[in-house]
């Protein structure tokens, strides 16, 4: 697959002091996996480069707008390895940052001129923006469920990558309703499963990037696999979970092999996803036939998604 | 591996597999709608052995389906009106009180699990949104065994209800309706009326007034003031359950589009309208004591009372977000407000 260049400096104003070195930072290092996703789709379907540029640059915007804004919220001092935005800038600039990418998407679809693409998109960003308001809420609720984090999760993650399988079909002019509402469905089980997989790295599971190991935890924020440990928990045993500051202490909480019993209940729980996962891409296959080698690909994603697999 | 089938409307098998009739050994647990509650409407259903389904107890079960925390708002308003009725030397029939408790308990029954039945076959308990006694998404019973038992219940009820129609027809079919029209109130299917914000009304009459006067006349021929405070006061219990399940489903009824008052009101003015009536509820079981002129000793009622209000808007005030973990179960605590206040009234007015 052809490396997309996602950011031009020529396509921002260099008048803008530090705009560009902003920029610069924040896409030299992401893995790009949702404009990835996007190209996969676009190959399929067939779709030209100036729309598989518009198409991943719209959901790279997106999501890095939204990571701009998250580290300054959480006051991550870290992206990406990377001193965040809002701490080598000023948070004024990492707040107008993400804005202006908001505003460059917007541009950039009104002068595409898909005015359902356009009323997706936006659709998707109010979810997004939803989303990060009402984790944002939770933090500090220890007693937060896996149901009332996944409705968040939902909103917050799944919407981007629900975006990333509808987008393509959407430009493509193929708008038929039945087909859209399966791939809302799928991209949602996807979403899912994305998230579910990045905060098990946060308990250092799968963890061949080295993330941080409990960030969320530290930040008062119960993940989902967090909230997983968590529920059978008392009080005493949140309070002394809130505390722990290394891997090490979580399973000695726990007590011995009961970590490794919870995750793999955990990891059974989403086996179940995946396979519902397949269940909708095996029915869209056979409702659309033409199709079926997009969705035999997508078939392979759980395994570098959840499983962080090659 | 989990084992998925998904299948269409017109599908032979598409019935028998909602119904769970299509199989002794497996059950199947619907797991998304598409199109629900349309012609063309297609469902996942994920099928699971019988065996491997970890069902509670039968009684567990049976509670459950009969919404036994609820049983409250239904029964309690016409056991404390009789005991008020004896309290002030009222002449009682109370063979067709007996009778009317024994409907009530079998109506309520069969409205809750037949609403659970119709919200299953609908589809309106796929669409995100956690009500109904789960009894038939845990796959505990089959719709179809739902089904049997609310239609067996109705049919008890209405045996029961024959001796109380006959001699007291229009007190035995308003309270009929009544608590008929407040199990509609209070479900999916009366979602007209909760966006028409009637839901809270409805459900204040029908579990109130309603209920109060019509077991009131049914019993003693008589419906005294103390008895109309007296429903009005119930009926205001009941309106503040039915908010407290509005302001936990919050969110998600701002997603289906559904208006009730606490979505027109939004997230931060509605916990300051249930505090609000939080606050009142021991102010009007004051008001109650007092308008009736019944003993001072009654006063100390408001303890208990006091306790678990304070407790639940405790909760509430504490709770920053929509899907924070202090409304899980909210509804649950504003049934057991109802029968903590109905059950402190019962045991004064027993006391004399």
């Amino acid at each position: 697959m052809q490396k997309l260049k996602i950011y031009e400096s020529d396509d921002f104003p260099t008048y803008l002091p530090k705009l560009n070195a902003l920029y610069d930072d924040l896409f030299s290092n992401g893995k790009g996996f949702r404009s990835k996703l996007i190209q996969r789709m676009s190959d399929h379907l067939k779709l030209d480069e100036r729309q598989v540029l518009l198409l991943a640059q719209t959901i790279e915007f997106i999501h890095n707008a939204s990571l701009l804004h998250d580290d300054l919220i959480d006051r991550s001092a870290l992206r990406r390895e990377k001193t965040a935005a809002w701490l080598k800038y000023t948070p004024e600039y990492a707040v107008l940052a993400g804005d202006y990418l908001l505003a460059r998407v917007m541009v950039n679809l009104s002068r595409y001129g898909n005015l359902q693409l356009i009323q997706y998109t936006s659709e998707m960003i109010s979810d997004l923006l939803e989303g990060e308001w009402i984790q944002d809420s939770l933090v500090g609720d220890w007693d937060v469920s896996l149901k009332q984090l996944d409705r968040v999760h939902n909103l917050k993650t799944a919407s981007l990558f629900k975006w990333c399988i509808r987008a393509p079909f959407i430009v493509k002019e193929d708008n038929d309703e039945d087909l859209h509402q399966v791939l809302d469905e799928v991209g949602c089980l996807l979403g899912l499963l994305f998230q579910r997989s990045d905060d098990l790295l946060d308990f250092n599971i799968r963890n061949d990037e080295g993330k941080a190991i409990l960030g969320d935890l530290k930040s008062g924020y119960l993940n989902s696999f967090g909230s997983f440990l968590a529920q059978d928990m008392n009080d005493q045993a949140k309070m002394s979970f809130k505390q722990c500051e290394d891997m090490d202490q979580v399973k000695r909480l726990l007590g011995s092999g009961q970590f490794e019993e919870r995750l793999k209940d955990f990891d059974e729980m989403n086996k179940n996803i995946i396979d519902l996962y397949i269940h909708h891409l095996d029915q869209l296959g056979s409702r659309r036939p033409e199709l079926q080698p997009l969705f035999a690909d997508l078939k392979k994603l759980p395994e570098p998604l959840y499983w962080r697999g090659n | 591996m989990s084992e998925f089938i998904t299948l269409e409307k017109g599908h032979e098998s598409f019935s028998a597999h909602l119904l769970g009739t299509f199989s002794k050994e497996k059950r199947a647990l619907p797991v998304k709608s598409f199109h629900a509650n349309t012609d063309v409407e297609r469902i996942t259903f994920r099928l699971v052995d019988k065996e491997k389904i970890q069902k509670p107890s039968t009684v567990e079960v049976v509670a459950q389906l009969f919404r036994v925390e609820l049983l409250g708002l239904t029964l309690m308003p016409l056991a404390v009106t009789l005991i008020l009725l004896w309290n002030s030397s009222v002449e009682v029939n109370w063979f067709l009180a007996g009778l009317a408790l024994l409907v009530a308990t079998f109506f309520h029954g069969a409205a809750f699990s037949y609403n659970d039945y119709i919200d299953h076959i609908k589809g309106i308990d796929r669409v995100g949104v956690h009500s109904g006694s789960r009894v038939i998404q845990e796959a505990w019973l089959t719709a179809h065994q739902v089904h049997r038992i609310s239609l067996g219940l109705m049919a008890f009820g209405g045996v029961l209800s024959l001796p109380i129609i006959y001699l007291k027809p229009l007190p035995a079919i308003g309270v009929a309706v009544g608590v008929m029209l407040g199990v509609l109130g209070y479900s999916f299917a009366g979602r007209g009326f909760r966006a028409r914000g009637l839901g809270p009304t409805l459900i204040s009459l029908c579990l109130g007034p309603l209920l109060t006067c019509g077991v009131s006349m049914a019993a003693a021929n008589v419906v005294p003031m103390s008895v109309v405070y007296l429903g009005f006061y119930f009926g205001f219990l009941a309106a503040l359950y039915l908010q407290l399940r509005h302001f936990e489903r919050i969110m998600a009824d701002d997603e289906l589009k559904i208006k009730t008052l606490i979505s027109r009101l939004g997230f931060d003015k509605s916990k300051k309208f249930i505090l609000l009536q939080l606050s009142l509820v021991n102010f009007f079981f004051g008001a109650l004591i007092y308008f009736n002129g019944w003993s001072s000793i009654y006063y100390w009622g408001l303890v208990p009372l006091a306790l678990a209000s304070a407790n639940l808007f405790s909760r509430i005030s504490r709770c920053q977000s929509p899907l924070s973990s202090s409304l899980e179960g909210l509804r649950s605590s504003g049934a057991y407000l109802h029968l903590v206040a109905s059950f402190t009234l019962f045991l004064l007015l027993l006391s004399r």
